[in-house]
């Protein structure tokens, strides 16, 4: 296999821990009923596998394993949450950073005239920026009929952070439901649905928590009841046309991917065993460390250069940034450029038409990464 | 190993021998029961229950002694983990 200098976490982890290849692997050969549907050892050995994953998922988010709902990816979970919540109508409000899959979902609602939505203000260019900045702009937009806030926790693009906690304590004073796009803090910061006022946190399986792509979950708040996104078989209630109201299993009609969880249990695992403290910390030295040397090259312009975080987000004068990924490919240095399905994000940042690099470190990144991307753009 | 219980169960009523199923429906919730049952040193199983009375078709429940009822009621109750109904063999 050709050298490959891997700086795209914020994608999807990569490589995966041997515990998630040997998890996926000995699920596959040893649990393959269908869990949740059958009263055999092989049906019941499987929904055991899922059960253990929901344990480890609720102590890391501080839920209970009845409030961890498996999905697809973060998309199909912040899907499921939005249109749960806003399927009846009202006022939601989405940050300037959000990615695609808080702005088309909320876009398309808007669209058909089920919900409005207006967009608060983050200043994530401003080098002075305060929560109490961030809050007041938020405060600013709230209506009476508002009954969502919905933000990521971290930018996809850049180091931007948002007050999480104090964003829920906000929206819980208000009698708000606060929805967090978890797709870039998950095993990287903590989380916690209790602590924050959490309603609906949406989480990727496949990136900080390092399990195989597949993955996502939706971790519930206390009490809280979804329209469902979807329906079919979940193995209860069989003969009644509508979903029971039991959670999680109202919103995972049909098969469950299995093996893949048994994977995220074990990346889950991982990341508990080594500290979400500890693995944040190690993206986010090299991210700043790259940041800094990045500024020193004349052609290049790093975006929220005063901000601090695993993801370095940059463009180089002359070229597009499809141009500098394909050079940087040629050197088997995998970066993202373009737009990374963020409209709002790169609109609120201002970066050029050809879209910017961004370069995000993970669990396995090492310095010298870092220092081999920067030669190669020495060369440009 | 599950069991799978079958119609004509009995509702709940006291006894001091063989066991009972608290029919819960969520196989989810179900195995959260076993565990907070046997955290009160309640040894429980998961079944599946075909056809219980009130569930609408399949649904998940725990089976335990019947010796235990009222302590796992309790549990149960504590850990709010909500039961369809009691049955018993």
């Amino acid at each position: 296999m050709p050298r490959c200098i891997y700086l795209d976490h914020a994608a999807t982890s990569y490589p995966k821990p041997p515990a998630v290849l040997f998890a996926v692997t000995d699920c596959m050969k040893k649990h393959g009923g269908n869990p949740g549907r059958s009263s055999h050892r092989l049906s019941l050995e499987a929904a055991k596998e899922i059960y253990a994953c929901r344990e480890v998922a609720a102590r890391l988010f501080h839920a209970t394993p009845d409030r961890v709902v498996f999905t697809l990816n973060t998309t199909h979970a912040l899907n499921l949450a939005i249109k749960g919540i806003m399927g009846r109508g009202g006022h939601a409000i989405c940050s300037d950073m959000e990615h695609n899959s808080v702005y088309r979902p909320l876009y398309r609602m808007a669209e058909e005239g089920v919900c409005d939505f207006d967009v608060f203000d983050t200043f994530p260019t401003a080098p002075l920026r305060t929560d109490s900045m961030i809050l007041a702009s938020l405060a600013s937009k709230i209506r009476p009929d508002t009954r969502m806030v919905v933000c990521a926790g971290i930018s996809n693009i850049c180091p931007s952070t948002l007050p999480i906690r104090k964003i829920g304590e906000f929206c819980h004073r208000r009698g708000i439901l606060f929805v967090v796009d978890g797709a870039q803090s998950a095993g990287v910061t903590e989380l916690d649905t209790e602590r924050d006022h959490i309603d609906a946190l949406c989480l990727p399986g496949h990136k900080g928590l390092l399990g195989p792509q597949g993955t996502g979950m939706l971790i519930l708040g206390k009490g809280l009841t979804l329209d469902t996104l979807m329906e079919g078989g979940n193995g209860m209630d069989s003969l009644r046309g509508e979903m029971s109201e039991d959670t999680p299993e109202r919103y995972e009609a049909g098969t469950l991917q299995t093996p893949a969880i048994a994977g995220l249990r074990a990346g889950m695992e991982l990341v508990e065993s080594v500290g979400v403290e500890a693995l944040g910390a190690h993206g986010f030295s090299l991210g700043v460390g790259l940041r800094d040397r990045l500024r020193e090259i004349p052609k290049v312009t790093v975006y929220t250069p005063h901000l601090n975080g695993s993801t370095v987000l940059f463009s180089v004068e002359g070229y597009t940034s499809e141009e500098v990924g394909r050079r940087l490919d040629g050197e088997g240095i995998c970066v993202r450029p373009g737009f990374h399905c963020s409209a709002l994000g790169h609109r609120t940042l201002g970066t050029p038409d050809g879209g910017a690099v961004r370069v995000s470190f993970g669990w396995g990144s090492r310095e010298r990464d870092g220092d081999a991307l920067l030669r190669c753009l020495k060369t440009l | 190993m599950p069991r799978e219980r079958k119609n004509g169960q009995n509702r709940y009523t006291e006894s001091t021998s063989g066991s009972c199923t608290a029919v819960i429906g969520s196989m989810t919730v179900a195995m959260r029961a076993q565990t907070v049952l046997a955290e009160a040193a309640i040894r429980a199983v998961v079944v599946k229950v075909s056809s219980a009375k009130g569930t609408g078709g399949c649904a998940y429940g725990v089976d335990f002694p019947r010796t235990q009822m009222s302590n796992a009621k309790t549990v149960l109750t504590h850990a709010g983990i909500r039961v369809r109904e009691y049955l018993s063999d």
